[in-house]
């Protein structure tokens, strides 16, 4: 098996697990987790989409020729999304930490089924 | 063809003042009048925007491919822009009056809230629109939380959960696209669509289509999301519903005019979309019916509507998608007139607008008489803009041989009819032993966005071929045959 499909296969593992667990958990805390495995899914399809087998750094180096470097240069575009979504993610699960602890303190139960709805436990 | 800055400052402007804002949060003078002096600037920033593109590498079309990152800057955008920036200055003036403390960071998401609507409205790259929507569900999460309700933190940390699906599904949407055609911009995508064999790879397309499609139902509240969505709108204060529901309905118009253009020639694409729609449409308007609060009752109309505009976009001829555009566009006036109408209400009798309130003609008779022109041009009736769009649908759904649709269409209707009169009714007309005390009044500038929103209701019922004339050329380029 190729690095790539490798990857390609961890990224979608990550990605089902993380949907199954948002979905399917019943804990606030564990959700959250779970939103970030999702959220790494993504990242690691987003690199592997970029990868190029043999290739380098998208970095115009002196002496290479264009054509050698629109062959052999990993896709660029992609490390950018990357980042952006690490950014998000990170701003997203602060939100979800900081409204979890809300609830807590106004339901004093992590279970969503019962925060989610304003029941007291 | 030249580079547009202006159009890129429609974006940016907002974003900076959102900065001084947060840096200015504790000086109240400074935050209410800088806000509502960035309003008017935004307004006329629109207005004087040439027609064109914005290009963020900073070069020009590379042998018939775009390839940078861009804006695109049209009539349509134009207008939708205009009626966005209107109603942020409807709803900066309103949140002057209602929002009391330190309302610094609040005007700072209610302007990130105008500038991830734009951005997704003017965008023609994958990267800002997958922005937009990430940064358009963190904003909505902090204007909803400003409401300070546990109703609100349970509707916001729901909405976020669905994020997580919306925006990772965007993404891998995105990934899959580069993966494929290897380029970020739109146009350059479907022109690499329409040219290269797709030969083994149509499977993974339809899965690009799919996470597309989920990022559509998020951000417009469609079925299954409705419910959440529709709790956004009724626990966030009245002026915010009134700038959410106009970003739902302008960002879901951006992305399905984008999916039609990438996947729309597809099999069994539009179909599906209907599909959504259509439940979206009737559970929307059937839950509607089932609310006495009349901010729950616009909460799940908004909804419903949306549905309407997703069956103009599903249907996909250029007639449709004038007709969907022209719903979305009255749809956020009529919306946006009744939500405000609802902070009106409760700033004169201090209560939500629900049941047990009664006869509120007689102590504010031409803030009941906005109101009932708002319900009309919501439920169709001539010769308000409502009914002008409605009937646009209704023809684009006959002239495709879907009579069905069009039933559907006059159903949601009469339902919004009935959902909005039993809830108007009880606040406005019916007679009460006791009357309720008026405890506060309403601000000069909230009724001049009531009275500019009713006129507009009127002038585009009557004249429609106004807004028409903004929409159809965008409606004629991305428009397509109905699949037999």
């Amino acid at each position: 098996m190729s690095l790539q499909a490798a990857a390609f296969l961890t990224a979608a593992f990550l990605i089902v697990v993380g949907a199954a667990g948002i979905l399917l958990l019943d804990n606030l805390i564990k959700k959250i987790i779970a939103f970030t495995f999702l959220s790494d899914g993504v990242n690691l399809l987003l690199v592997t989409v970029a990868y190029v087998e043999g290739g380098h750094v998208p970095i115009l180096l002196p002496g290479m020729s264009i054509f050698e470097f629109a062959e052999k240069a990993a896709l660029v575009f992609p490390a950018g999304i990357v980042l952006t979504n690490i950014v998000i993610g990170v701003s997203t699960t602060a939100v979800l930490l900081a409204l979890t602890i809300v609830l807590y303190r106004k339901y004093g139960t992590l279970k969503a089924s019962i925060a989610l709805r304003g029941e007291k436990e | 063809m030249s580079n547009q800055p202006l159009v890129a400052l429609i974006v940016v402007a907002p974003i900076l003042v959102a900065v001084l804002l947060n840096l200015g949060y504790g000086k109240i003078r400074f935050s209410k009048y800088l806000f509502i002096a960035s309003a008017f600037a935004l307004l006329i920033i629109v207005l004087l925007s040439g027609y064109g593109y914005h290009w963020f590498a900073g070069h020009p079309i590379f042998q018939g491919l775009r390839l940078s990152l861009e804006y695109v800057f049209t009539p349509y955008h134009k207008f939708a822009l205009f009626i966005l920036s209107l109603l942020l200055i409807f709803t900066a003036f309103a949140a002057s009056v209602s929002v009391v403390g330190k309302p610094g960071v609040y005007y700072a998401f209610l302007l990130l809230c105008y500038a991830s609507t734009a951005m997704a409205v003017l965008t023609n790259d994958l990267y800002h629109l997958w922005i937009a929507v990430e940064v358009a569900s963190l904003i909505i999460a902090g204007v909803v939380i400003a409401a300070g309700s546990p109703g609100a933190h349970r509707a916001t940390l729901k909405y976020m959960f669905i994020t997580g699906f919306a925006g990772a599904g965007l993404a891998v949407s995105l990934a899959i696209l580069l993966g494929v055609t290897g380029v970020a911009n739109i146009s350059d995508a479907v022109y690499a669509l329409s040219t290269m064999s797709l030969e083994g790879f149509m499977p993974t397309i339809y899965m690009a289509y799919a996470f597309f499609v989920i990022a559509w139902i998020y951000v417009a509240g469609m079925a299954p999301t409705h419910p959440i969505k529709a709790d956004i709108y009724r626990y966030s204060l009245p002026h915010a519903a009134a700038l959410l529901q106009a970003q739902a309905k302008l960002m879901m118009v951006a992305i399905g005019l984008i999916i039609l253009r990438l996947f729309g020639s597809m099999p069994f694409t539009r179909e599906s979309m209907l599909v959504i729609s259509l439940i979206t449409a009737i559970f929307g308007v059937v839950l509607a019916l089932m609310q006495s609060d009349l901010r729950h009752v616009l909460a799940y109309i908004v909804v419903s509507h949306g549905g309407l505009v997703g069956i103009g976009l599903s249907i996909g001829t250029a007639y449709a998608i004038s007709a969907a555009l022209f719903q979305a566009i009255n749809d956020i006036i009529y919306m946006g007139l009744l939500f405000l109408a609802c902070e009106a209400i409760i700033l004169l009798v201090k209560r939500d607008p629900a049941a047990g309130l009664g006869n509120l003609i007689s102590k504010a008779p031409s803030l009941a008489l906005f109101i009932f022109i708002g319900s009309f041009a919501a439920s169709g009736i001539p010769p308000l803009n409502g009914f002008q769009s409605e009937l646009m649908l209704i023809n684009a759904a006959l002239s495709v041989g879907l009579p069905e649709v069009a039933v559907v269409i006059l159903f949601v209707s009469v339902t919004t009819f009935i959902a909005l009169f039993k809830s108007i009714y009880e606040i406005i007309l019916r007679p009460k032993k006791v009357e309720s005390e008026v405890l506060g009044s309403i601000p000069n500038s909230l009724y001049a966005s009531l009275f500019i929103l009713s006129v507009l209701c009127i002038v585009f019922g009557l004249i429609p071929q106004l807004p028409l004339s903004f929409i159809n050329p965008m409606a004629a380029e991305v428009g397509l045959a109905w699949p037999h």
